[in-house]
């Protein structure tokens, strides 16, 4: 007979452990969860040993067929995409969630700003989040950490823009925490040899440690098992050797690559499943700058534009989300000027769109080799493309502030390092997958979470709303099961 | 006919020469010529420059054939300054400029206050794992308690 449990859970990133956070603080010392984990530990002294952040590497989990196009990055193992995150923490704004409402484009999200407000508080508690006092969207609670300190073309932009530019909302510890270190702008943000932004691994591996849960590792779920339209467990592989689970509840949390390549795999169906995958269209511009200096914050990214963000353009064109980078070996495109004293005299922008996703862009199941998920990503909308149209108009708004010499670089990049979509949630079980809770609409004991449910992309980083959806679903799940008992 | 004769000698000619010289050319002479092209107004340890060439070379962060092309256009690639804003501009300032941080990282030069008097010497091959290795970087700083 295969084991039993209370609850099942897939995966240990962010997702995972919000949920069990919450649950276990919810739920009685009798209950009992497995969760499940393809991976291995990996923690940091092997990671930094091995220079990369997982013993799994992505090319034996999925197939990108648009390689050097469209690069998706994932780190299989304890902790999942945490490891290999960069720790930005940005909330969407209002507007993100009512797009069809405000702008007549695009998906409403079943859910408003508000219903997540106080989640989103909470997850930056836990993450020790750095952060101004003021901020582009209501909140009710301060950031726990003080912000990361601007670089010089920060601070004037702050000064010119003070409702348009802020420090960036980071995960990378400002000041000392006792859990981590401080972040020194290294650039090294996926290996951070100084551990200063949050992970699963140093900050909430203590869920997976309660003594209500059995965390098994190298353990790859193949399927979800159904029957009668209820999910009744799983089916997975451990070292090589296939073995079952069943449980009450079944939650999915492997992000919006292998959600729906599970799905799929259980056959499960749905005309949307594995459809849509998407994140922001990035565009990385490099600006020369005259006797300015930059490089001088305190962190990777100390800054963040809102300046075309929201507002009535978002009816034509794609809403903006603008990075400032502070480190002059930020992966390909950091570099020094070689003009004698002008070595720091160059701005590094991201300018993050955000995108309606196509139901061309899919993740599949390999026919040859089902273990393996396949992506596949044919464009952004156009959507997005008449907003990254905008980027000379927006440079030009920059330069009445900054003292610009050249526009060095202006090209899309080809990864925004996030994965969204493949699940979209709604209301209407035709026109999306999992409801308002991440409760899969034909399966009710079925949830599955992360940013797979993201109906739209936002210009904003997903992992807060991750997070915070992850609360959100637990907080629902238990509040039924109490009306239920 | 003779033209024509004339004309395919002188193309085989100077393919010959192109890919002689790219067979003869070296990845370590590349970078060193893109050092002392952009960084001319600078005094370098040759022994450092000859080893950080060596550990450049020797990571692959930069296409051994792309290397290569330059020290086999070494007389074209160094004499002209880049003053056209286009693409293939950029692309070339662009890698120049990385090869330029790698080294300037790898010295002592931001160590000295980018002193362009003093000799540059170089130290070790820059490693971004070596925590807080950003020289511009600034941190926090609190307010001191009342």
């Amino acid at each position: 007979m295969p084991a039993r449990y209370d609850l099942i859970l897939v995966g240990t990133s962010f997702a995972s452990a919000f949920f069990l956070m919450r649950y276990l603080e919810r739920s009685p010392a009798t209950v009992s969860v497995l969760v499940l984990e393809r991976g291995a530990r990996d923690d940091k002294s092997w990671q930094l040993e091995n220079r990369r952040t997982s013993s799994i590497a992505p090319t034996a989990v999925f197939q990108n067929l648009n390689p050097g196009r469209k690069e998706w990055f994932t780190s299989p193992g304890f902790g999942g995409n945490s490891k290999c995150w960069a720790g930005g923490t940005t909330r969407m704004m209002p507007g993100d969630f009512q797009l069809k409402t405000r702008y007549g484009v695009g998906l409403d999200w079943p859910m408003s700003y508000d219903d997540l407000e106080q989640h989103y508080c909470t997850v930056e508690q836990v993450m020790l989040v750095s952060g101004p006092s003021d901020s582009p969207m209501p909140r009710s609670r301060p950031l726990p950490l003080p912000p990361h300190r601007f670089s010089d073309p920060e601070v004037l932009l702050k000064q010119h823009f003070p409702d348009g530019w802020y420090q960036m909302s980071t995960a990378r510890a400002s000041v000392p925490t006792g859990k981590r270190g401080v972040c020194c702008a290294t650039g090294a943000c996926e290996l951070c040899p100084v551990d200063a932004k949050f992970t699963i691994q140093n900050g909430l591996a203590w869920v997976f440690a309660d003594p209500r849960v059995t965390l098994q590792l190298h353990s790859a779920v193949d399927t979800v098992d159904t029957a009668a339209g209820v999910a009744r467990g799983v089916s997975y592989t451990r070292d090589g050797a296939s073995e079952s689970a069943q449980a009450d509840i079944v939650v999915l949390a492997t992000s919006a690559l292998f959600n729906p390549h599970i799905l799929l795999r259980s056959g499960i169906k749905h005309a949307l499943l594995g459809k849509r995958l998407h994140e922001q269209m990035p565009v990385d511009v490099t600006l020369d700058l005259v006797g300015v200096k930059c490089y001088n914050g305190s962190t990777l990214l100390s800054g963040l534009g809102y300046l075309f963000y929201e507002g009535e353009h978002r009816r034509d064109y794609a809403a903006c989300m603008i990075e400032t980078w502070s480190s002059p070996f930020a992966y390909w495109a950091g570099a020094l000027r070689s003009e004698s004293g002008r070595w720091n005299e160059r701005l590094l922008l991201r300018f993050l769109f955000d995108d309606l996703p196509l139901d061309d862009n899919t993740v599949t199941v390999s026919p040859t080799d089902p273990r393996m998920a396949v992506t596949r990503f044919v464009d952004y909308s156009d959507y997005a493309k008449r907003g990254a149209a905008q980027v000379p108009r927006m440079i030009d708004t920059l330069a009445t502030v900054l003292p610009i010499e050249r526009v060095a670089a202006n090209e899309v990049g080809t990864t925004a390092a996030h994965i969204q979509g493949t699940v979209v949630m709604g209301n209407d079980p035709a026109t999306s997958i999992v409801d308002s809770h991440l409760v899969h609409h034909q399966y009710r004991n079925l949830l599955v979470l992360g940013a797979s449910a993201f109906p739209t992309a936002s210009p904003a980083y997903p992992t807060m709303t991750v997070s915070a959806l992850s609360l959100w679903a637990a907080d629902h799940l238990l509040s039924g099961a109490r009306t239920a008992s | 006919m003779k033209r024509r004769y004339f004309l395919l000698s002188a193309l085989a000619g100077l393919c010959g020469i192109a890919g002689w010289r790219f067979a003869a050319s070296d990845e370590h002479a590349a970078i060193a010529k893109v050092l002392r092209k952009r960084l001319g107004y600078l005094k370098l340890d040759p022994d450092g420059v000859q080893q950080f060439c060596r550990d450049l070379s020797a990571t692959g962060a930069i296409s051994g054939a792309r290397l290569r092309l330059i020290d086999a256009l070494g007389p074209i690639y160094t004499q002209p300054a880049l003053s056209a804003d286009n693409r293939i501009d950029n692309s070339i300032r662009h890698g120049e400029d990385r090869v330029v941080t790698l080294y300037l990282l790898s010295t002592d030069f931001f160590r000295n206050g980018a002193d362009v008097n003093r000799t540059v010497s170089y130290l070790h091959y820059y490693d971004p794992l070596i925590a807080c290795g950003n020289p511009f970087a600034r941190p926090v700083i609190l307010p001191t308690p009342a």
